[in-house]
């Protein structure tokens, strides 16, 4: 394929909003997870990676009314969107040639979950917020705050949505459909969820050590991230500055179970596989891979051997940034997209924090910071339940 | 040079389409873990797979406003301490929206392009947009393209309170949607060309549209599914060269065009 030109991106996680934020935490391998401190739920014992502002601050700080009703998940998608806006020099203006996809599963369910005894009885008080419940009406919220998007869509395929995000805008854009499109993802931290992956079994109350021999599940996190892709003659058009280029992607399902991964990742495999294959690169190129590697044992071991399946013995650097947001989930695919493009422009891979004992199931991960690398091809992957797995290619062109 | 997208096979579940005979289709303990809608997705998606005479298509790409709602609930009753029942991950595994896309692809065995949409009354038109375009380009050669709803007691009278009194029919039914299509590129035995998909597209007029579906199945999320389906069928029974489906929801719009593929 024809690499696509990425000219802004915007990032909220808890390392920090924006990419001023995050770049200092992610080099000092300062992380973000601790104790729970603005998500609403009983069991506080929790270690998560929460967007370090309230939904107050969120609202004031985007001139939002304080009675404004719209979900967290809303509120950083804005945050993010708005950097990475700015940063392609997008005006109002621009958007009605701009495409919004975002990729959410919560959606509105922080609102849901604690007005849902109201909403079963007589009262009306907070009504309004069933119609900010659906994945949808996230993004619609996002994409009013701004205006004027020529259209929006929400992807929901769990923890790679935010990847499928960027791979509808690529190929609507390869098909002519838009010049420009806005991708990424958003989604804020739950009671539903955090209680939901702790019945699962895959929450770890320590911090998470992906790839380690003692790892035991993951931590939440929370946040939003968003890039601007257009075609090249956009950018040209607009004297836009190309930050660097989506130039391959693939999506596979490994159809094997609702939550588990196959022991042989079929599916990361052939996602891995197709993204090579439409950027038209061998695996000998690439030079760091941004595992999903979430700290669950069955994540990690299935990731491993899919990798180990595309790139024989010779692995790049491979990390995992987990451990410094949390798993965000639906946002995980482009606040991690995100991280990539700063490791790409500044030189550097990032440390896979926490992980000390080596499993022979898993792969080796870079364990400290490795400055002053050229990275020309960045691989990025996001894995969801449904075996949804999407795997990303950053490129660096000329 | 761009290829021509043709729909081979639909299935449906609705007010008007009534549900099949799920008996033998599944074991008891796959039957007993299934929720409605999840029967219905594997049923009409198999209907539809076996009407177009393919196996494993190249791609499962779904639509639903809600999700699995039902499941949701549940969850959210346990959580919130509405119901005394303990939270269950099974709940909760099968409450996310991609739950319906994964279980088709993981029976079918299908490791393809997987993905699903939940853009509320347009949920649907978003898969039928990215199916539409990975065929024209050529990266898929055909598509299985759902679009699957479900209501609940609750949940309808949720939205009632809030003026949304469609989710349920005059005849105290839930309004509910299940819709499999086959896309493919190649004419042969196709029941009609999908000539275009176009989101939030200004307001064209349409020889269908969503407003008017409502009355034959309620409303929910992915009505304009069923409403696309009648438009195949109002296109071959009438014989006509066009038909125009336009998704008229308030706050979303989308057209869909279909064109004949008889007397050319």
């Amino acid at each position: 394929m024809i690499p696509i030109p990425i000219t802004g991106a915007g990032v909220v996680s808890a390392v920090g909003i924006g990419k001023r934020q995050s770049l200092p935490a992610l080099r000092s391998g300062t992380t973000g997870i601790a104790p729970v401190r603005y998500l609403t739920t009983d069991d506080t014992d929790f270690l998560v990676g929460e967007v370090p502002l309230s939904n107050d601050a969120m609202r004031a700080s985007l001139g939002l009314p304080a009675d404004a009703v719209v979900s967290r998940t809303s509120l950083m998608g804005i945050l993010a969107l708005q950097e990475a806006l700015e940063q392609a020099g997008l005006q109002r203006d621009d958007l009605r040639e701009t495409v919004l996809i975002s990729g959410t599963t919560v959606g509105g369910m922080d609102c849901t979950e604690r007005f849902y005894r109201e909403f079963l009885s007589d009262r009306h008080d907070h009504d309004a917020y069933v119609a900010i419940h659906d994945c949808g009406a996230s993004t619609d919220a996002i994409a009013a705050y701004f205006g004027g998007f020529s259209f929006a869509t929400t992807l929901s395929t769990a923890c790679s949505s935010a990847a499928n995000a960027v791979i509808l805008g690529a190929n609507l854009i390869r098909a002519g459909r838009a010049s420009r499109v806005v991708v990424g993802g958003t989604e804020s931290l739950s009671s539903y969820h955090l209680n939901g992956f702790n019945s699962l079994m895959i929450v770890d109350r320590a911090p998470c050590r992906p790839f380690d021999r003692t790892r035991a599940g993951l931590n939440l996190g929370e946040g939003a991230a968003f890039l601007v892709l257009e075609s090249e003659a956009s950018a040209k058009a607009r004297r836009a500055q190309p930050l660097t280029w989506l130039s391959g992607y693939g999506n596979a399902c490994d159809a094997f179970h609702q939550t588990a991964s196959s022991e042989n990742g079929e599916g990361p495999y052939r996602a891995m596989c197709r993204a090579l294959e439409l950027a038209g690169i061998g695996p000998e190129k690439v030079d760091y891979i941004n595992a999903h590697g979430t700290g669950t044992p069955n994540n990690d071991a299935s990731e491993s051997t899919a990798i180990r399946r595309v790139f024989g013995d010779s692995l790049p650097p491979v990390s995992s940034t987990k451990p410094f947001t949390g798993h965000t989930t639906s946002a995980s695919g482009s606040i991690e997209a995100v991280f990539c493009l700063l490791a790409m422009e500044h030189g550097f891979i990032p440390a896979n924090l926490n992980w000390k004992q080596p499993d022979e199931a898993c792969l080796r991960p870079v364990v400290s910071l490795q400055e002053g690398v050229r990275l020309r091809h960045i691989l990025c992957n996001s894995f969801g339940f449904g075996g949804n797995d999407s795997s990303l290619l950053f490129s660096q062109i000329g | 040079m761009e290829r021509k997208v043709y729909v081979k096979s639909l299935a449906r579940i609705s007010a008007c389409h009534p549900d099949p005979d799920y008996s033998g289709m599944f074991s008891v303990m796959e039957a007993r873990r299934m929720s409605r809608l999840m029967k219905r997705a594997l049923a009409s998606s198999q209907q539809a797979l076996s009407q177009a005479g393919l196996a494993v298509p190249d791609a499962v790409i779904t639509g639903t406003g809600l999700g699995c709602i039902e499941n949701t609930e549940h969850f959210l009753k346990s959580l919130t301490g509405i119901s005394d029942q303990p939270l269950r991950p099974t709940h909760f595994m099968q409450s996310t929206h991609n739950t319906i896309g994964s279980l088709i692809a993981i029976r079918l065995g299908c490791h393809g392009y997987n993905a699903t949409y939940s853009q509320g009354a347009v949920s649907f038109e978003s898969a039928l947009l990215d199916a539409f375009v990975q065929l024209q380009m050529g990266l898929l050669e055909n598509a299985l393209v759902g679009a699957f709803e479900e209501m609940t007691p609750d949940f309808a009278a949720i939205l009632a309170k809030t003026g949304r009194t469609g989710a349920v029919l005059p005849d105290g039914r839930l309004s509910e949607t299940a819709v499999s299509m086959v896309l493919g590129t190649s004419p042969e035995g196709a029941l009609c060309e999908l000539a275009a998909v176009t989101l939030c597209s200004p307001a064209a007029t349409g020889h269908l549209t969503r407003s008017a579906c409502m009355a034959r199945y309620g409303d929910n999320f992915c009505l304009s599914a069923l409403g696309i389906c009648d438009a195949v069928d109002l296109l071959r029974k009438e014989h006509l060269e066009m038909v125009r489906f336009v998704n008229d929801h308030e706050t979303t719009q989308a057209t869909t065009e279909l064109k004949s593929v008889c007397g050319k």
